[in-house]
């Protein structure tokens, strides 16, 4: 239930009951694919049945395509999916008891427990074995842990150390997948002395194999990165929002929002985090461009009670955070026109303020707008907002990608 | 009856793939790149500066493999421009033949009326794939005090995304602010996630 629960959509408390039910469901298959049997699982050695070579590659692939292509299509966030870091020296012995356990027993940790439950001695024997080297393990864990922890590469991809790229490698696999079916079939017919009228009378898997091959093609000739979703802006329309300018705001209305504690107003610094560190407007958060359409600020974005509005020192950063951002369908954003370089020229620079004693209405309250904004920019009268500015910087840093931890 | 399981379930699974794929190809957006590529290719270098301008003024402008766009209206582009440059009005840009125009150039150059708007445009042109767009300064009152009427030299790397102003003199915002945001990037909340890890 990789998704559901750390999203909260399930409560984590039904977790174990989630993992009882896969569990299950998984054992069943297990079953149903004749895992349950010794005799079969060693076949592979042996060179009679290779059904379990032909069930993991199977399941291998499958999944592979799947999620590459759910990936590609932005169904799926990989950034979530846990990978399983290296540590190599537990690795190399851990497989080297697992090889060791399979020879001896003739199952593997999942498959032991299936032939436990259907009844078979040895496989109880095997499964208590395996508890007791669980028990050994834990017990002395401290003896073990430089073993356990040694070596430690991160997160390393075949196809990165092969030096290729992820979809040429999933296409070698598809075909490597495909290869070892056919050798496999090859070497069991001969092992098992199979007569040439059954072989001729056994159906040739072309479709699947067709299918298959020309899905790990398809991926290979996809652009990198899929180039729009459904979920963005066409670009005709941010560009008729541009002309019209509806993206622009003028400086003495934001002003006017500062003044009064901007409630609806979220105010978003597109300069470098120098630039923010030395100045910026009260309550301002730093998000650079390149940083913008990162999974943290998602939630912030998606808060449609406030206008986001960018800024910089002039417009045309924040003309194009707010375009990317537009495009990337977050609603109510929006600019500073001119940046800070004009809200500053239309405040402080010595413009000859209208005569207040002419009676012209709009000449007066613009003067007087204007006096105003400059007294209370001036006189500090900032140092009110201080405290509600903590409480608005420290909001969208908080949502930490919990990674899904699983394994098979 | 096994055989045909596997046939199907292959079937079903490519079929749901492959149907995914065209709804998603059919539903595209006229975009050629994506907005994370877009976002990541913005911060390069965006100004061709007035010294390049000038320098390039000097010889016969276009024929040094610029392409420089107007992107003010007919009527304003008729009074005066930077010569050789072509005139799109802001509006025709997503027009195909424009596109097409604007596909074949190694370098494009974008001014307008005020720089916002040809910045604008750039990110637009980069998200339909275009991408060896720059911008030249300013709006074009200022291209033209500063390089049409005589090259000064002192503004030869003006950009409006400049600091003009000293800020801090002008709004003390006082010294609890950064102490604040300081401590708070000092110190953020040691959140860790405990992982539960299973395996076969």
């Amino acid at each position: 239930m990789a998704p559901l629960i750390p999203q909260g959509i399930i409560n984590p408390e039904l977790n174990l009951f989630f993992a009882l039910l896969l569990g299950v469901g998984f054992g069943y298959i297990l079953e149903q694919a004749g895992f349950s049997s010794a005799r079969k699982l060693a076949g592979v050695f042996y060179g009679y049945d290779f059904v379990v070579l032909k069930v993991f590659f199977t399941a291998g692939i499958t999944a592979m395509t799947g999620l590459l292509f759910m990936d590609y299509l932005g169904w799926i966030d990989m950034g979530l999916v846990y990978i399983n870091p290296t540590f190599l020296y537990s690795a190399i012995t851990g497989g080297v008891i697992m090889g060791f356990g399979f020879i001896l027993g003739g199952y593997c940790p999942g498959t032991g427990i299936v032939a436990a439950v259907t009844g078979k001695k040895d496989a109880m024997t095997f499964v208590l074995g395996m508890l007791i080297g669980i028990f050994i393990f834990g017990h002395f864990y401290n003896a073990f842990e430089g073993l356990y922890t040694g070596h430690f590469l991160g997160n390393i991809f075949i196809y990165d150390s092969l030096g290729i790229s992820r979809s040429w490698f999933a296409l070698m696999l598809i075909a490597v997948a495909l290869g070892a079916f056919i050798i496999t079939q090859m070497i069991e017919d001969r092992v098992n002395r199979t007569s040439a009228s059954e072989i001729s009378s056994r159906p040739p898997y072309y479709i699947p194999s067709f299918l298959v091959l020309s899905l790990g093609i398809i991926y290979l000739l996809l652009p990198p990165e899929k180039a729009s979703s459904y979920r963005e802006k066409p670009a005709g329309a941010i560009w008729e929002n541009v002309i019209a300018g509806n993206y622009q705001v003028c400086p003495q209305k934001v002003i006017h929002q500062i003044k009064r504690g901007h409630d609806g107003m979220a105010l978003i610094d597109v300069r470098s985090r120098e630039e923010f560190d030395a100045f910026s407007l009260p309550g301002a958060v730093n998000i650079p461009v390149e940083e913008l359409l990162h999974r943290r600020w998602k939630e912030f974005f998606r808060d449609t009670k406030r206008d986001k509005l960018f800024f910089g020192n002039g417009g045309s950063r924040a003309m194009e955070s707010c375009i990317t951002a537009s495009r990337a369908g977050y609603k109510r954003v929006f600019m500073l026109e001119g940046g800070l370089n004009r809200m500053f020229e239309e405040l402080f620079t010595d413009k000859s303020l209208p005569d207040t004693t002419v009676y012209d209405l709009q000449a007066r309250s613009t003067a007087r707008f204007l006096l105003e904004a400059r007294e209370f920019f001036l006189e500090g009268g900032l140092a009110g907002q201080l405290e509600k500015e903590r409480q608005r910087i420290r909001a969208p840093e908080e949502t930490e990608v919990i990674p899904v931890i699983g394994g098979c | 009856m096994k055989n045909h399981t596997l046939n199907n379930s292959t079937i079903i699974f490519s079929a749901i793939i492959i149907l995914a794929m065209l709804i998603n190809f059919l539903t595209a957006r006229d975009y050629g790149k994506s907005n994370r590529m877009v976002a990541a290719g913005l911060s390069q270098d965006r100004y061709f500066s007035y010294e390049g301008l000038y320098s390039a003024m000097e010889g016969s402008f276009p024929g040094e493999g610029h392409l420089v766009i107007d992107l003010r209206s007919r009527e304003e582009f008729q009074k005066r421009h930077i010569p050789g440059a072509v005139n799109i009005p802001a509006g025709e840009i997503p027009d195909r033949k424009n596109k097409k125009m604007l596909r074949k150039s190694d370098s494009i150059l974008l001014y307008a009326g005020s720089e916002e708007l040809a910045a604008g445009c750039r990110v637009l042109l980069h998200g339909m794939g275009i991408e060896n767009v720059s911008l030249i300064p300013g709006n074009y009152q200022v291209i033209k005090e500063r390089v049409l009427n005589g090259f000064d030299p002192s503004y030869a790397f003006y950009n409006e995304d400049k600091t003009r102003w000293e800020y801090q003199r002008f709004m003390p915002v006082g010294k609890s602010k950064r102490e604040s945001r300081d401590a708070l990037r000092a110190n953020p909340d040691p959140e860790v996630p405990t992982p539960v890890i299973g395996g076969c």
